[in-house]
């Protein structure tokens, strides 16, 4: 430590730290303008400048100059004041000074400078710049009138986002920021340059207008993706509108990042899409009806079909996208109020082992938080393409690995953008994740590269373990995979000696009934390698939704009630009998989930909360079928997504910016979003429409108060038991699904069969994924998110692209499975392996899931060009 | 997002040479400018795809290498002609009559300053002072001088290199 005067006050900062940061201590203040606490200071505006007694009669910039012990520092005097003064006159050079048609007035930092400065105007006489604004860009506006090239746009897509999109090109007055070559802005579409411009140089093109003294701004939690970023919206009130939305230094698991859906993905809210009134089927057209007929409809039909077939042809399906406290509601609707045991979300239908079947299959293995992979030594990341499926967490990997030397090794069977960084990238053959792992296994045992103590003593059965994987030597795993035994080998060196290794496994393996096993072998790995619940690595598990999570925990399952406390155990359901003065359905005995029951005429009434089963269902043909099959659908949504086509009555819910509520995210953070607006038009919070249908039918759900249902949530689920909403206990703390702490585990037995040779005439492989721009239904209602990211694609290696009768980028090709076709544009990745294509699951004019059957998102298809 | 460029364009110009450049200086720290320099002594111009292979190998960004190569006006994005005629226009020579020169020159091979013959054979250049004042005005082409020139002289000047590469 050093002591410092800043103008008489003396304070005690680290070795290293600047006169600014001594200042800020001090709580003395000093202007500044390049500064930005994220980023490396630059020292290029000198408006920070002080003086330093008794050393150098210059000025110094008191960003960039570091403190040192019994320095004395003056930061006002004439000089000063002059020379502060002179620099913003150099920023005002150029600047049109056009604050009253300036999007940034009233948040203008030069705006203010000049104001705190009483300038009227700059004494250098310069002809202003007269270009007219650059909107060549789909996204981003660009104005270099306004610019005064302070780098911070920069700055933030170098050092924050990584992206290093654009520079300062050219020097002196003809300088201006742009693109490498003036190609077309090519980035991530993250919206930091926009929301750091100090100026109104880059704005949005979608953003709606609104002066900085009429917003307000409501910090909450993004809607999108299960990493359950923290946003600061702006919103003005009067109007109430959501106008903007961005990152906060030092808010949030995220702190610095974000991603273009949390920059402009919101827009879903006010898109013109939005339903304002119930709708009712009938013949082919649904028409707007009053909320007193919409829930007249629905209880009647749903008491009539209760009547008729009894309670068990009722279905109820939650949303991975709505909260804790709607998801509770719904089950106990459907449990009480309808008497069904039919209740399920698609997560679970897609993955029992991640859905309701969480904390049996991490046996003990706690979920790590995201702030780990700043402090491990290597990173393993399995089945995910970090960087589009949950950008935020991407960034976080780049980080650790760019930033805080972390070592990556990706496991992928497509090139994904993170296996640009990896120390090792292991292509293997889709569906071959356990074999791979279990390659590795093998490898640590048999070359004792886990000493042998070390071994038995994480592991219970080990001897087990050591026959289990006896057969997979490295040259039987590189046959099966197609990874050089070499890789498995280097692989298993540098898992067996990092001390701390974060295991982030995704949707290509969690997602996949079919690669249960693979996250069987991955949990041996992880105990075996010493990152059980040691602390210095651990596992977690990519969501895709803002509440993948919080929908199992809810109990939107079959076989489980809130907390994963099973509905087959009597003791169980009598503690929720009583609390909730209904019976509880035992879980039913039929085959096959909802979907399936429905093909087999067992549903007859579904009620669909905030789902769009027919663009997530695995089995696109088959969720068509089952729905055309069912008699009366409910729908209760913002849109008339792909599913409301089918429906008999949708009940227009609100957006997460019209209610409040919780969020659990991927690593089972219970985090709380705050109301930002009234609900819009007739649209009714989704709590009040649960409520009022379930009174029209004669019951009553108690609250519909969104504390009141958390107060309940946590009553009865000891997994919630420490958290309330009203008081904020809780909070932004993670839940676990762990009883944790066992040093030692137990290996499960991994099975392992090589997935088979798909038919001749099928040759390529087709998997699926969602994009970086794109996420469920609501992002393709956000105009900005759409003009990034228009239209699907089918993305396919450059050799196959030759190889089919040389189909260049654009072409139209048909894409054939066994089970249906589409018909898109080609794409090629230059590093793709050959034989596997990708769609992304984003576009519901290309509804990829057609392609498949059965619970697996991989099938063989052919691609042939089309004309 | 963000691809690197050179690998998805079609590859017209010969990348080798670069590889070999890079070869040589890429694990140097601060190498950055004589590399770029070298790629430009091998095309006689900064290509955009070698531009993009230098960044990828250094590790840096291509927008910052776009902004070195923009900075210093000895770099080119274009390719130039066989033969570079940089007209001084410094003090001495303006007053002895450079512009008039540099009008005819570009008359003559219908290309303004900075501008390369469609055939690739001529690039016209105007330059700040060359530092030989006591010839102005002075025309130089390539590596040699051509001193004291009078606007008639630039016809005979253009004329014999033509001749040359005929």
């Amino acid at each position: 430590m050093i002591k410092v005067t800043i103008d008489g006050i003396q304070v005690e900062v680290e070795n290293g730290a600047t006169i600014l940061d001594a200042a800020k201590k001090a709580g003395v203040y000093i202007p500044t303008f390049c500064h930005d606490d994220r980023l490396a200071p630059t020292g290029a505006c000198r408006i920070c400048l002080v003086e330093i007694e008794g050393g150098p009669p210059r000025l110094f910039a008191s960003c960039v100059t570091p403190a040192a012990d019994k320095m004395v520092v003056k930061t006002k005097s004439e000089k000063i004041a002059k020379a502060r003064k002179t620099n913003i006159e150099l920023l005002l050079v150029h600047h049109p000074l056009d604050c009253p048609v300036c999007p940034a007035a009233g948040q203008c930092h030069l705006q203010d400078l000049t104001y705190e400065f009483g300038l009227q105007t700059s004494r250098f006489k310069m002809p202003r710049k007269e270009k007219e604004a650059d909107i060549s860009n789909p996204c981003i506006e660009q104005n270099d009138n306004r610019c005064v090239l302070c780098g911070k746009c920069i700055r933030v897509c170098n050092e924050i986002q990584g992206v290093g999109a654009i520079g300062l090109v050219k020097r002196g007055f003809n300088a201006y920021v742009g693109t490498p070559f003036q190609n077309e802005l090519n980035c991530d579409f993250c919206g930091h340059c926009v929301t750091t411009c100090p100026v109104g140089a880059r704005n949005s093109r979608f953003i709606m207008k609104g002066r900085a003294w009429n917003v307000k701004t409501v910090n909450s939690i993004c809607s999108f993706c299960g990493t359950g970023c923290s946003i600061s919206y702006d919103v003005r009130e009067r109007e109430n509108l959501v106008t903007g939305a961005k990152a906060v230094h030092g808010l949030g698991i995220n702190g610095n990042f974000q991603c273009s859906k949390g920059w402009q993905g919101f827009q879903y809210i006010h898109s013109k899409d939005r339903l304002s009134k119930p709708l009712i089927r009938s013949g082919k057209t649904l028409s707007p009806v009053s909320w007193d007929d919409a829930l007249e409809e629905v209880s009647k039909n749903l008491k009539r079909i209760i009547d008729e077939h009894g309670p068990q042809a009722v279905a109820g399906m939650g949303s991975e996208r709505m909260s804790n406290e709607e998801n509770y509601l719904f089950q106990k609707f459907i449990r009480t109020v309808v008497g069904s045991a039919k209740v399920d979300n698609i997560l679970n239908m897609k993955n029992r082992a991640v859905g309701e079947g969480l904390p049996e299959t991490l046996g003990g293995l706690v979920l790590a938080p995201l702030e780990r992979l700043d402090k491990v030594q290597l990173i393993f990341l399995a089945g995910a393409d970090a960087t589009e499926e949950s950008p935020v967490a991407g960034n976080m990997i780049r980080r650790a690995v760019t930033k805080l030397n972390a070592k990556l090794i990706v496991a992928n069977s497509r090139n994904i953008r993170l296996g640009r960084i990896a120390s090792q990238s292991l292509a293997h053959r889709v569906g071959t994740e356990a074999a791979l792992v279990n390659g590795i296994i093998h490898e640590i045992l048999t070359r004792n590269l886990v000493p042998r103590e070390a071994a038995a003593s994480r592991i219970e059965n080990l001897e087990e373990l050591r026959n289990s994987v006896s057969t997979f030597t490295p040259d039987y795993v590189e046959r099966i995979t197609g990874v050089a035994a070499a890789e498995i080998s280097r692989a298993a060196e540098g898992l067996a000696s990092s001390e701390g290794t974060a295991f982030l496994c995704g949707r290509d393996i969690i997602g996949n009934a079919g690669n249960a096993t693979a996250l069987e072998a991955l949990k041996n790995l992880i105990i075996l390698t010493g990152n059980g619940n040691s602390g210095k690595g651990g596992i977690m598990l990519f969501r895709e939704f803002s509440n993948s999570q919080g929908v199992n925990d809810m109990g939107v399952t079959p076989n489980m009630l809130p907390g994963y406390q099973s509905a087959k155990d009597p003791k169980v359901r009598e503690k929720f009998e009583k609390a909730w003065g209904k019976p509880v359905p035992e879980p039913g005995k039929e085959t096959g989930d909802i979907i399936q029951q429905a093909i087999d005429g067992k549903i007859k009434a579904l009620y669909i909360m905030g789902e769009d089963p027919v663009m997530r269902y695995p089995d696109g043909q088959k969720v068509r079928e089952a729905l055309g099959k069912i008699e009366f659908i409910i729908c209760q949504d913002l849109f008339i997504t792909e599913t409301a086509s089918y429906a008999n009555v949708v009940l227009p819910g609100v957006s997460f910016a019209e209610k409040t509520g919780t969020f659990t995210n991927m690593e089972g953070r219970v985090q709380r979003f705050a109301q930002q607006i009234s609900p819009l038009d007739e649209a009714l919070p989704d709590l009040n429409i649960l409520c009022k249908v379930a009174e029209r039918m004669g019951a009553k759900l108690k609250s519909n108060i969104s504390e009141e249902a958390m107060a309940e949530i946590a009553q009865l689920s000891p997994l919630y038991s420490g958290i309330s909403t009203a008081t904020g206990k809780g909070c932004g703390g993670t839940v676990s699904y762990s009883p944790g702490a066992d040093s030692k585990g137990k290996a499960g037995i991994v099975s392992f069969s090589a997935p088979s040779e798909g038919p001749k005439d099928f040759p390529f492989t087709l998997v699926t994924g969602n994009l970086l721009h794109h996420l469920g239904p609501y992002s393709r209602k956000s105009e900005a998110l759409n003009a990034v990211a228009g239209g699907s694609f089918v993305e396919l290696s450059l050799k196959d692209m030759k190889e089919l009768d040389g189909i260049k980028e654009g072409d139209m090709v048909l894409v054939e499975s066994p089970h249906g076709r589409l018909s898109l544009p080609a794409k090629f990745n230059s590093k793709s392996p050959q034989g596997v294509a990708f769609i992304p699951n984003n576009f519901e004019n290309a509804p990829v899931n057609i392609l498949f059957s059965g619970n697996s998102e991989v099938t063989q298809v052919r691609i042939y060009r089309t004309a | 997002m963000c691809a690197n460029k050179a690998t998805t364009l079609e590859n017209e110009i010969d990348l080798g040479k670069t590889e070999k450049i890079l070869e040589k200086y890429q694990t140097i720290k601060g190498a950055l400018i004589p590399i770029l320099q070298k790629v430009q002594d091998e095309y006689g111009y900064v290509p955009e795809e070698a531009a993009y292979l230098v960044a990828d190998r250094l590790g840096i960004y291509p927008s910052q290498i776009f902004g070195v190569l923009t900075f210093y006006t000895q770099f080119h994005l274009k390719p130039r002609g066989k033969y570079i005629m940089k007209v001084c226009c410094g003090t001495a020579c303006h007053v002895k009559g450079a512009p008039g020169i540099l009008d005819r020159l570009q008359a003559t091979l219908n290309v303004q300053a900075g501008e390369t013959t469609a055939d690739n054979i001529f690039t016209v250049e105007r330059v700040n002072c060359i530092g030989a004042c006591s010839l102005a005005p002075i025309i130089v082409v390539n590596k040699d001088a051509h001193a004291k020139v009078v606007s008639d002289d630039v016809a005979n000047i253009v004329n014999d290199l033509k001749a040359r590469e005929a």
